[in-house]
């Protein structure tokens, strides 16, 4: 009679001695397949090509180089400019007060040395005149002044002989050089200064001198 | 898995040498010993598979029923083919193949036990492969692979009724083949397996 076998013992008879295993080879095929997929899912990092980031920065560092002694070569010249701009504001006024006080011929020539530096500096910038607006009046004024202090101081000169003697109470001395200026120079008849009028309308009644027509 | 899928190669290591061992003998069992060399192919085509969906796996059931779907429907495939090719073992084939396996003489009582034990264990493995392939697979998914009826349920696309009805039938046809094979060297002559 045959032996009887419950499940139990069936299954217990199946997993007895049950090892057996995929050959190596195979084993070996699996796992490096398994390693190389990894290895291609790793990602390739590749840096980002900055070179436009440090060629920049280069550009930078010499356009600094390059304008920045530049600009330390321009600021005291700048400064310069302010500070003269600033000399001359402060003595214009003070010196348009004392004029007033002064006499007309120093007057007129301290007036036209103010307008000699205020031109000039009109020249170097437009800025100066923004600064001190108030400086162009004299120099507007200026012209018709300038051409009749030319005017005078050349006459004055030229009478300051007369001038002088007539200060020094010496009326024969300054009667005689009046005439000898006069005829030499005969324009001058109609240019006599205010101080000698008195003295040439004498010489012209006592017909030492005549007025030439 | 996921460590595997987030690239720890380590933890396919560990994987593969845990199911490695099951899961060749559920393939090898379900093709039989005259495919084996298409059973290793189909064993490492599941684990190139598995290698190729590591990105797409989801913990929505356990790896080891995920693994054994995969080779199931690779399993399913390759019996449509034989079937097509009109190769598959049959019942009647393998019975009539019995002849050409393993042949003990019978009048060997020294190491008698040991040798009866053998005979057994290689006599239920050939059993195994006699089974009906769905009867088959759940035993092989029941008691080598170590599911549950559930997760055969699961593994298969099969009601638990029907898996249930499948193992029943697969004891009893086992147990049927053993008994004969038992009684067969009982009766004396040469073991055949």
């Amino acid at each position: 009679m045959s032996k009887q076998f419950n499940d139990e013992e069936i299954i217990k008879l199946y997993q007895q001695g049950n090892d057996e295993l995929p050959p190596k080879a195979l084993d070996d095929a699996i796992l490096a397949h398994a390693s190389d997929a990894i290895s291609k899912d790793q990602p390739v990092i590749i840096k980002p090509n900055r070179w436009w980031h440090y060629s920049g920065i280069a550009a930078a560092m010499v356009a600094i180089a390059v304008f920045a002694p530049w600009q330390y070569y321009q600021e005291p010249d700048f400064e310069s400019e302010l500070k003269s701009v600033e000399s001359i504001d402060k003595p214009a006024l003070p010196q348009a007060k004392k004029t007033a006080k002064r006499e007309p011929q120093v007057e007129m020539m301290e007036l036209l040395a103010d307008d000699v530096q205020l031109e000039k500096i009109e020249v170097t910038g437009s800025r100066v005149e923004r600064v001190a607006p108030e400086q162009k009046a004299p120099s507007v004024l200026a012209p018709p002044l300038e051409i009749q202090n030319s005017k005078g101081i050349e006459l004055r000169s030229e009478f300051n002989v007369v001038l002088a003697k007539l200060e020094e109470n010496d009326k024969n001395g300054a009667e005689q050089a009046l005439i000898q200026l006069l005829e030499a120079k005969p324009d001058l008849h109609d240019m006599i200064p205010e101080p000698l009028e008195g003295l040439y309308q004498t010489l012209l009644k006592n017909g030492k001198l005549t007025k030439p027509k | 898995m996921l460590d595997y899928g987030k690239g720890n190669q380590a933890a396919f290591r560990a994987l593969y040498a845990r199911h490695k061992g099951p899961l060749y003998r559920y393939v090898c069992r379900q093709l039989g010993t005259k495919y084996h060399s298409k059973a290793q192919e189909l064993f490492q085509e599941v684990w190139l598979r598995v290698i190729d969906n590591r990105t797409r796996y989801k913990v929505e059931a356990k790896f080891s029923t995920w693994l054994y779907r995969i080779a199931h429907n690779l399993l399913v495939d390759e019996h449509r083919k034989l079937t097509a090719r009109g190769e598959h073992l049959s019942l009647v084939d393998d019975e009539q193949h019995e002849g050409n396996y393993l042949t003990l003489a019978s009048n060997q009582t020294h190491q008698e036990n040991t040798l009866h034990n053998d005979y057994l264990q290689k006599a239920i493995k050939h059993c195994v492969e006699l089974l009906v392939p769905q009867q088959r697979e759940a035993f092989l998914l029941r008691h080598e692979a170590g599911f549950e009826p559930a997760q055969v349920c699961n593994i298969v696309e099969a009601k638990p009724e029907t898996v249930k009805t499948r193992l029943r039938y697969a004891m009893s046809q086992l147990r049927e083949c053993l008994e004969r094979k038992a009684g067969a060297t009982e009766l004396g002559g040469e073991r055949q397996v």
